[in-house]
């Protein structure tokens, strides 16, 4: 089942921006600074991903996980641990954004509140599958881009007063910047899994590549120059950005509103690619227990791992590099390798057969 | 004869057998009658059913061209040739073999006349029952288009779409659903727009129905639809012919059912509840007006209690000062919390509206003026409920007459989103709007997404969605339902 790629960008993209959404600087850097770190992240990414798709089209597109249970022991393994990671995601996920709404919208309200019926909507996502979580994501992303826009227009008052959010220009700081903004790109972990649902994975994950870089930067970019030193009192600047450009509509709502959205798609997306995972361990098993189970661990684990810390963003970029580089990349060229000296090894049958 | 197994029993060649089965098979029914003729001295019985064919039709068509016949060393055979050869007698002929088809026509009016000495019957149709003649259709009102709307009667309603699209590639398919029933069903497609394949899959789908009987059109359309649990209608339901060729000349396949006059329509998408036949009437630009108020109607219909009460309760913050003055006044007098009663509102507005429509016309308009005008007037007068609630109420309730096709759905979407508001805010509104979401964009229906053109976002479609083009650019489209297909895949 392949989704277009207009919806597979579109997924790619809600996904990213719910982070953008919850976007909390954690290392205070001036805009300067985070808007080339954004850059630098997104060309490290392309670079892995174009080697990475270079080797799957030389194994015919072959899906990661058929290649990693090549070997059944290393294929458990590895899958159990994208598993684990993924689930450990999605209860960052949605920890950040029971967090999110407690602190804004609902306080003292309980966790169970939030947590009950976004499960249920989440696993319903799930067990619909990818195709309509891309079409609900595709219709979704243009109410994002209406939203987006208006959010631009209304900042561009504000635009006209000199510079941005400020402070020293430092090499460590882009890299820390890359580093954060490598630690919340769990796409690029997704990239090997998603390739069998893509009709064109190149095309597809570098539009999402390139629309995000415009999108990152357009965000940052406005936060910095509307908001100014205020980015230091606020803990979810795109959303006081909503609050402080909206001029004839509460963007705030909005937000909350397509925020829900994002968080539904994202998670739902998470389970998705969770369950489709674990479906390779326990093959008899109803998908709908599988995606269920996976959602009670993810609602479970959530806010017990992954605070939105220095430490714990260093950490989660590593495992992102790992997962979705490294890893992907090296069982694939082992792929390849064995895929040549079969191809090899024919064809020097073949040349013997022909002499004899 | 086992009345109970009679359906593949062959018609035996003697009269005094066959005459023996038929009391086996429909026992002493008062309405069958059995005319005992000889014919050129061959015994022959002319079996009909009372009420079910017209008196004068038969007497003048079949038994005085009968009684006429004259054939010199008559035998069985030679008198069956002559009837079927020489005599016209009714354009509606058919011959039957198996009880079955005997009993299945004789009950659709047709006279059968039955010759001593052969193993089958010649039918004739001369139906004469009565019928409800050709009205305007109830449901589906409009100003420029038709008066003609579907009847019950089957033969009429396959009259009414000849008359309409006279080419030869219109094909009209019958099939017999009901174990007990055996009620007609039409299947009305083109042949040179319809896909082989979805008509395929549509036969599979009628051979899987082994009802007992089918009544109306909602017997039929479960077996047709895509998934069991959609919000949304993937069958589309008219009584109007005229829309109902419009959906085959693209590509569609219709279904006519007798003994209602709802046909059904497959593959529908949910942007054809938008669409009425007076859009191509008027011109292109108040379409698109008209269009535009319906999806908005569709929105307030759904989400304006549930919003009203997520905003009002729990984000106070987004009414300007005076609309939230006005709010908190009136708020301060009712008993119970906003979200109860919005809820006890459209409760009672449902109970209303079921009750007048069950009850007589006559006592129904009473039970509207009682339930609308006296209830509504004391509980706000009483301050049982706030105004702009019941305000809220009444407009979400009027906008959902815009699109009476969504009905259903939009009845059961206001509770949900109302539920959703009631208990979470905004955040509700949102997650049951990522549900219907979610579930509206899963649906599909013979290959075909039921969300189409919006989502899969299908750009060369969208000239007659919220817009309508002018018919000189949509003449050049030649739009067929089955380019969706491959969105689908």
């Amino acid at each position: 089942m392949k989704i277009s790629s207009f919806e597979m960008i579109a997924l790619l993209l809600l996904s990213r921006i719910f982070t953008l959404m919850i976007y909390s600087p954690i290392f205070s850097f001036p805009t300067s600074v985070q808007l080339v770190g954004i850059a630098l992240s997104t060309v490290l990414q392309g670079a892995l991903a174009l080697f990475l798709i270079v080797l799957m089209k030389k194994t015919g597109y072959k899906s990661f996980d058929e290649v990693l249970f090549g070997n059944k022991i290393a294929g458990c393994i590895f899958s159990a641990v994208y598993c684990l990671f993924f689930i450990l995601s999605g209860a960052a996920v949605l920890s950040s954004f029971i967090a999110f709404a407690r602190d804004i919208f609902f306080p003292g309200q309980s966790f169970l509140a939030f947590a009950l019926p976004i499960a249920a909507v989440c696993i319903y996502g799930a067990i619909l599958g990818i195709k309509p979580l891309g079409r609900s994501a595709g219709l979704l992303f243009f109410i994002f881009l209406l939203m987006f826009a208006v959010t631009v227009l209304s900042s561009s008052e504000r635009l006209s007063s000199v510079g941005t959010y400020g402070g020293e220009f430092t090499a460590k700081g882009v890299l820390l910047s890359a580093v954060y903004d490598m630690s919340r790109s769990l796409e690029f972990v997704m990239l090997p899994f998603i390739a069998v649902f893509s009709k064109n994975i190149r095309k597809d994950y570098f539009g999402f590549l390139a629309s995000r870089l415009v999108i990152l930067e357009t965000a940052v970019f406005l936060i910095g120059s509307v908001l100014k030193e205020y980015i230091d009192y606020t803990k979810f600047p795109f959303f006081t950005l909503g609050g402080a450009v909206g001029g004839f509509i509460r963007l705030d709502a909005l937000y909350l509103v397509m925020w829900t959205f994002c968080a539904v798609v994202k998670i739902s997306l998470i389970i998705f690619f969770s369950g489709y995972i674990a479906k390779r361990f326990l093959p008899r098993t109803n998908y709908r227990f599988i995606y269920s189970g996976i959602a009670v661990m993810l609602f479970s684990l959530c806010g017990v791992f992954m605070k939105n810390s220095e430490i714990s963003a260093i950490i989660y970029a590593v495992l992102s590099l790992i997962l979705g580089g490294i890893v992907p990349i090296i069982i694939y060229s082992r792929e390849v390798r064995s895929y040549d000296k079969k191809t090899s090894s024919d064809n020097a049958g073949n040349f013997s057969a022909d002499r004899v | 004869m086992n009345p109970l197994s009679y359906e593949n029993e062959k018609i035996p060649q003697s009269i005094e057998r066959f005459l023996l089965d038929l009391k086996d098979i429909l026992g002493d029914d008062a309405e069958l009658l059995v005319n005992r003729i000889e014919i050129s001295g061959i015994k022959c019985a002319l079996v009909t059913f009372e009420g079910m064919v017209s008196t004068s039709i038969i007497t003048q068509l079949i038994l005085r061209p009968i009684e006429e016949i004259s054939i010199k060393r008559a035998t069985p055979f030679v008198l069956w040739e002559h009837i079927k050869t020489k005599l016209i007698l009714s354009t509606d002929r058919a011959e039957a073999f198996t009880y079955g088809e005997f009993i299945r026509r004789l009950m659709s009016g047709f006279a059968f006349l039955y010759i001593d000495g052969i193993d089958g019957a010649m039918g004739f149709g001369v139906q004469g029952y009565d019928k409800r003649g050709i009205d305007e259709p109830s449901g589906e009102s409009d100003i420029k288009g038709a008066r003609d709307g579907f009847t019950e009667t089957i033969n009429t309603n396959i009259s009414l779409i000849r008359r309409r699209v006279k080419s030869p590639t219109l094909r009209i398919e019958k099939f017999v659903i009901g174990t007990k029933s055996k009620t007609d069903v039409a299947f009305v497609y083109m042949t040179d727009k319809a896909s082989r394949s979805m008509l395929r899959e549509i036969r599979r789908k009628l051979q899987g129905i082994e009802l007992e009987t089918v009544l109306t059109s909602g017997y039929i359309k479960p077996f047709l639809e895509g998934r069991s649990f959609g919000f949304f209608d993937s069958v589309g339901t008219t009584e109007r012919p005229d829309v109902l060729c419009g959906k085959i000349l693209e590509g569609r396949v219709a279904m006519l059912i007798d003994g209602t006059p709802f046909a059904l329509i497959v593959p529908y998408l949910f942007t054809e509840n938008f669409q009425t036949i007076d859009d191509y009437s008027s011109r292109p630009f108040y379409a698109f007006f008209l269009r535009i108020i319906k999806f908005f109607g569709f929105i307030i219909s759904v989400l304006l209690p549930g919003v009203y009460v997520a905003v009002a309760t729990f984000h106070p913050e987004f009414f300007n000062e005076k609309l939230l003055l006005i709010l908190a006044s009136e708020e301060a007098s009712a008993p119970l919390s906003l979200g109860a009663e919005a809820f006890i509102m459209l409760i009672l507005y449902e109970l209303i509206k079921e009750a007048a429509l069950r009850l007589p016309k006559v006592i129904g308009g009473a039970v509207s003026i009682v339930g609308g005008l006296i209830i509504g007037d004391a509980s706000v007068s009483s301050g049982l409920v706030s105004t702009p609630l019941l305000i809220a109420v009444a407009l979400s309730v009027t906008a959902s007459f815009v699109i009476p096709s969504l009905n259903e759905s939009t009845t059961l979407l206001r509770f949900l989103f109302l539920l959703a508001g009631s208990f979470a805010g905004l955040f509700g509104i949102a997650l049951a709007g990522a549900l219907v979401l979610l579930n509206i964009t899963a649906e599909a229906n013979l290959g075909v997404p039921y969300f189409a053109p919006i989502s899969p976002f299908i750009p060369r479609s969208m000239g007659d969605i919220a817009i309508r083009l002018p018919f000189k650019k949509l003449q050049s489209r030649n739009f067929n339902i089955n380019s969706y297909k491959g969105e689908n895949r």
